[in-house]
């Protein structure tokens, strides 16, 4: 502002001059010098502010926009100078009518002309913001989407693709995959990962897991796509040449994390297990292709660690049989479709009914039956065996009670216990209450377990057989020779009852084999500590002969009768 | 210890020196006068200078800056002839060298400021800069014509034939006056303009 005043203070100044040596006008020269004196020292007073860096252009800019829509009045001011110069008679002329309206034209045209432009230049001044604001807008909602796109494919630990990605990726490469091309999924697993989170913490557990993302991004670097499918699964998207080598490659990778790996101070010594799938035309889309994978990483688990295996399509139908079977535990009703047979059981060598066994069988209405070897081990791992234990045994002391009542022949049952069953706290007292609630004696009743609960604590197990025995049960050791048959459990647990598995009976007459040696051993070994023995699965008249010979104190087996209902066993066998 | 700017110090020279003006013209001391007028000149000069070689900017301003130190030199040297002249009762108006200086020395004025407004014309609309300038151009005309030359063009015709420097003068100013005004702080400086 200053610069300006004083470059026009100036100007005027030496117009002045001029006019006053035009018109012979005499003035002092101090006036003259007065004014310029001062317009120089504000010129130089005004580049002062140039030291400081001050901006003229933000200066004008500010000035223009603030008197814009006034200027027109300000131009009022070169007419009213004149009419105030004539006035005062410092200039000999007077203002005509013309001279007025020449001003006023002037001054009414550049109003009107200037209102006109500032209104367009307002108009795009506007337009110019909305369009900032939108491209704004836009720049946002982008970034914002690319951020949402970002976070839906990709997992926030190891930044790695995630399983959607992966999906949509391998769909991707199966729609643009041509006839001779190869793809393998490859599902890779941590072994064991849970213990490194429960020995060192979980942000240990999830720097390893950034590690091993790192790891395998470098590793499949020109070969493919890896993401983190979940928790310490990993999945590899394998194509092109690389992938007919799926052995070569998952030998590879197992030999990768073999290697111990340095994670926060602390060295990891992990393994993996692999399960892949190839794709072949016809074999659906990348959902079921992945799947396979997976089922070909669970079987790969169950043979141990640091495995790796190719999908086999038998293994995913055993799979699929045990998911169906886990669903139809979830909601089966107890009492309409889960029924107790009874297998007899006789004295040698008199055939005398003795006892019978209590079996379990499942008539499920859309599947039918469904054998015990295939749901009790799916029970066993779901969860569900201890409630079908519950439900075995209320049964059974029920059906005792019902004998007891209708017949007098002193018939002892054998009810099969799990190995579960036993950690569950409740299970004394409520093996108690049942019979108590039947009023039946504990002593009509034999628990049935097989060598797998031996493994297990031996101190504990010890203590509840001794609690049962204590009852007044009796305890046989089920399908004894089928397992680890250990001479060690027999001496520490305290069996009443040794039950011969079939296997061996199968095989006591094969000329030259081993099984009749083995059976005589444990018959006579038993009667050396004091035990019974009952021979299991005995089908034929001369297996019952020998073992007859060979001192056998019980048996059971289809000869001499198959398991049936309640009903038909009163029926058949107690009549 | 107090510490005082460069741009404090230098202000306070001017005033000085100025104040020492003002003083000699009120005491009609016609030599103080005739040494400080271009004292001042020179002053401010000096300080113009300094401010080109310490400014930050490296574009038309800076250049501005020297050409309007060059203009207070020259008026300065015009103001030394002119005393020099009017000692010898020699009207300095009439001088082809002194009218020739004061010619150079509004042209580089006006330089300066054309190069501030060049480097202001791209951020301004073309439209209305160019409706601001015709308007003043067409308004100041006609106020030079009522003031300068009362309504004849006897007095105008006589004015060319005089010489042409006091004409290039002239149109020198007007341009510098409807470039501020228009160009720059055209609002705030119009008033400058009605009386020049």
């Amino acid at each position: 502002m200053m610069l300006a005043i004083s470059g026009n203070l100036f100007a005027v100044s030496d117009i002045a001059f001029y006019y006053f040596n035009f018109w012979n006008v005499r003035i002092p020269s101090a006036i003259m010098n007065t004014l310029f004196a001062i317009s120089l020292y504000g010129l130089a007073f005004s580049s002062l502010f140039q030291l400081d860096g001050d901006d003229l252009a933000i200066e004008t800019t500010n000035i223009i926009s603030i008197t814009v829509s006034k200027r027109w009045v300000l131009m009022l001011i070169i007419p009213l100078a004149a009419l105030f110069l004539t006035a005062i008679r410092l200039v000999p002329v007077t203002l005509s009518a013309m001279d007025i309206l020449c001003s006023a034209m002037l001054i009414t045209l550049h109003w009107v002309f200037s209102r006109h432009i500032q209104q367009t230049l307002a108009n795009e001044r506007l337009l110019s913001f909305e369009k900032h604001l939108n491209a704004a807008l836009e720049k946002q909602v982008m970034d914002q989407v690319q951020e949402l796109s970002r976070l839906a494919n990709q997992d926030p630990l190891t930044s790695l693709s995630n399983r959607q990605c992966f999906m949509n990726e391998l769909e991707d490469r199966i729609h643009m995959l041509e006839n001779d091309d190869a793809l393998v999924v490859v599902v890779l697993d941590i072994d064991r990962f849970k213990t490194i989170n429960d020995s060192y913490g979980s942000e240990v557990g999830d720097a390893a897991l950034v590690a091993f993302s790192r790891l395998m991004a470098d590793w499949v670097k020109g070969k493919g796509v890896v993401a983190r499918l979940g928790g310490d699964e990993f999945g590899l998207l394998i194509a092109g040449n690389f992938a007919t080598q799926f052995n070569a490659l998952c030998a590879e990778l197992v030999e990768l994390f073999s290697q111990p790996l340095l994670v926060s101070d602390k060295t990891l010594q992990v393994t993996v297990s692999l399960g892949m799938a190839v794709y072949t035309s016809g074999i659906g889309g990348g959902q079921l292709l992945l799947q396979n994978a997976e089922y070909a990483l669970h079987q790969s688990k169950s043979q141990g660690y640091n495995r790796y295996q190719l999908f086999d399509p038998l293994y995913s139908r055993d799979i699929m049989v045990v998911n169906t079977i886990e669903l139809l535990l979830r909601q089966v009703d107890f009492e309409a479709e889960f029924e107790l047979f009874y297998q007899p059981q006789f004295s040698l060598p008199d055939r005398r009914l003795v006892g019978a066994e209590a079996l379990i069988r499942w008539h499920n209405s859309e599947h039918g039956y469904i054998s015990p070897s295939v749901f009790i081990p799916v029970a066993e791992r779901g969860g569900f065996i201890c409630k079908i234990g519950q439900w075995v045994f209320h049964e059974a002391i029920q059906q005792a009670s019902i004998w007891n009542r209708d017949s007098q022949l002193p018939l002892k049952i054998g009810i099969n216990l799990s190995p579960m069953q036993l950690d569950d706290d409740t299970f004394l007292a409520y093996l108690q209450a049942l019979l108590s609630d039947a009023k039946v004696q504990s002593n009509q009743f034999d628990i049935e377990v097989t060598e797998n609960v031996m493994i297990r604590r031996m101190d504990d197990t010890i203590a509840i057989f001794e609690h049962l025995r204590n009852l007044g049960f009796s305890i046989s050791i089920d399908d004894f020779g089928s397992g680890y048959s250990s001479m060690i459990y027999l001496n520490r647990f305290p069996f009443d009852r040794l039950k011969i598995d079939k296997s061996l009976i199968d095989t006591i007459l094969a000329p030259g084999g081993s099984g009749l040696p083995i059976v005589k051993s444990i018959i006579d070994m038993s009667k050396t500590l004091g035990i019974q023995t009952i021979a299991e699965g005995v089908e034929r008249d001369d297996q019952l002969e020998l073992l007859i010979q060979l001192g056998c104190d019980q048996v059971q087996g289809y000869l001499l009768g198959r398991p049936v209902p309640a009903d038909d066993f009163a029926r058949l066998f107690m009549s | 210890m107090v510490l005082v700017s460069i741009r404090t110090k230098l202000s306070v020279a001017m005033i000085a020196v100025f104040s020492l003006f003002l003083l000699a013209a009120l005491l009609g001391s016609s030599l103080f006068q005739a040494i400080l007028a271009p004292a001042n000149a020179l002053l401010a000069a000096g300080v113009l200078f300094y401010v080109y070689i310490h400014c930050a900017d490296h574009g038309f301003t800076r250049v501005s800056l020297l050409l309007i130190a060059l203009a207070c030199i020259l008026w300065a040297v015009a103001c030394i002839l002119q005393a020099y002249l009017e000692s010898n009762a020699y009207n300095a108006i009439v001088d082809l060298g002194y009218r020739m200086i004061r010619v150079l020395e509004i042209l580089s004025l006006a330089t300066s400021f054309f190069a501030v407004f060049i480097s202001q014309f791209s951020q301004r609309n073309r439209f209305q800069f160019a409706l601001d300038a015709l308007s003043i151009t067409m308004l100041s005309a006609l106020f030079l014509w009522i003031v300068f030359f009362r309504k004849s063009s006897q007095n105008l015709l006589i004015l060319m034939k005089l010489d042409g420097t006091t004409l290039v003068s002239l149109a020198l100013d007007l341009l510098l006056s409807i470039g501020v005004f228009s160009g720059l702080y055209r609002c705030a400086l119009v008033i400058f303009l009605v009386t020049g």
